[in-house]
């Protein structure tokens, strides 16, 4: 069985995608079945930042209304021997052309294929936000050091811990400067970790060549000689922890290894 | 500088975690001024009443500064 995990945050432009996109990928290099699924529907960036747009046949609107299979919106990324799978979002639909039982029910699917399922919730609380969260068991929530980021954090935090569905709720703080820190321009880690009072999975920091790993997509994490992606490797690790790999890392399902196969031919 | 800066977000998250409406708040920090003044002489003007979210593990925490008139508390001892 899976664990379904969901990225959020409140403010948008905190680095979410980027995230996902680099736990991802070090989930994957780890050698465990991880699919990224990105919920930003309309604002379709995540396969981007993967490197993976050329491949997109079908997206997650196109599963919840049935016009494709599992198989079709599933995209392999061969440079981890096809550990890490994206389902991209729509560009075209809108929110709330997501079924969330029809989500449901993919997550379900997911579940029993996939070791992690990491879902890039868009921003803001509305509609996007409550279908992204809506079924995850662990919700690992990205803050900036500044204050409109914090205080939309606290806004978000509440609302998953009033959720129906109980959840496990982690901080991680991302663009972190440390020579802002210093100088009093930001608020530091343990400052933000006490006054939201949730632990704290990870501190990424800024880095601007993380700009140009997007832009070419490239996750950085491939990149061993960034300290960043060491911090990135930090947080995959407390996220795979001891957990096994489901059905010891036999196939997944027949279908999805078929098309495993057929994509790194 | 941190400090300031940390403050004031403690500030607006205080605000922004506070459970009730202006107007319950109001009539709250009226009912109580009414029994505490037959105890203490109050200072109502400077009464100061919040629940608010104080976080995830502890949920909820009233805090009401409540300032005796020190005169007059001299006066009735």
């Amino acid at each position: 069985m899976g664990q379904i995990i969901v990225f959020t945050s409140g403010k948008g432009g905190v680095g979410k995608s980027t995230l996902v996109a680099n736990i991802g990928t070090g989930i994957a290099l780890k050698k465990k079945r991880v699919v990224v699924i990105d919920m930003d529907i309309g604002l379709r960036n995540l396969d981007m930042i993967i490197g993976l747009e050329r491949k997109v046949k079908a997206n997650v609107v196109d599963l919840t209304k049935n016009l494709c299979s599992l198989e079709d919106a599933l995209v392999f990324d061969k440079r981890t021997h096809n550990y890490l799978a994206l389902i991209a979002a729509s560009q075209s639909d809108l929110k709330k052309d997501v079924n969330l039982f029809k989500f449901h029910k993919v997550l379900t699917d997911l579940e029993d294929s996939f070791d992690y399922v990491l879902i890039d919730s868009p921003a803001g609380i509305e509609e996007g936000f409550n279908k992204s969260i809506f079924f995850a068991k662990k919700a690992i929530v990205v803050v900036n050091p500044e204050i409109s980021s914090i205080r939309d954090a606290d806004r978000v935090l509440a609302l998953l811990e009033n959720h129906r569905i109980k959840k496990e709720i982690f901080l991680l703080i991302n663009r972190y400067r440390k020579e802002l820190i210093r100088r009093s321009y930001y608020i530091s880690a343990e400052e933000i970790i006490s006054l939201l009072s949730v632990p704290c999975i990870g501190v990424i920091s800024e880095d601007e060549r993380i700009l140009r790993q997007n832009n070419s997509g490239v996750p950085f994490v491939y990149q061993s000689n960034f300290a960043v992606s060491s911090e990135i490797k930090e947080v995959v690790d407390k996220i795979v922890g001891k957990k096994k790999t489901i059905k010891n890392n036999s196939p997944p399902t027949k279908s999805i290894w078929e098309k495993m196969k057929k994509n790194s031919a | 500088m941190t400090s300031k800066l940390t403050d004031r977000l403690k500030r607006i998250l205080d605000e922004d975690r506070k459970v009730l409406s202006p107007q319950s708040e109001r009539d709250l920090r009226k009912k109580l001024a009414t029994v505490l003044a037959q105890y203490f002489p109050i200072d109502k003007r400077k009464m100061h009443i919040r629940i608010v979210r104080t976080n995830l593990q502890t949920s909820y925490e009233l805090t009401a500064d409540m300032p005796i008139k020190k005169s007059e508390l001299d006066k009735e001892q």
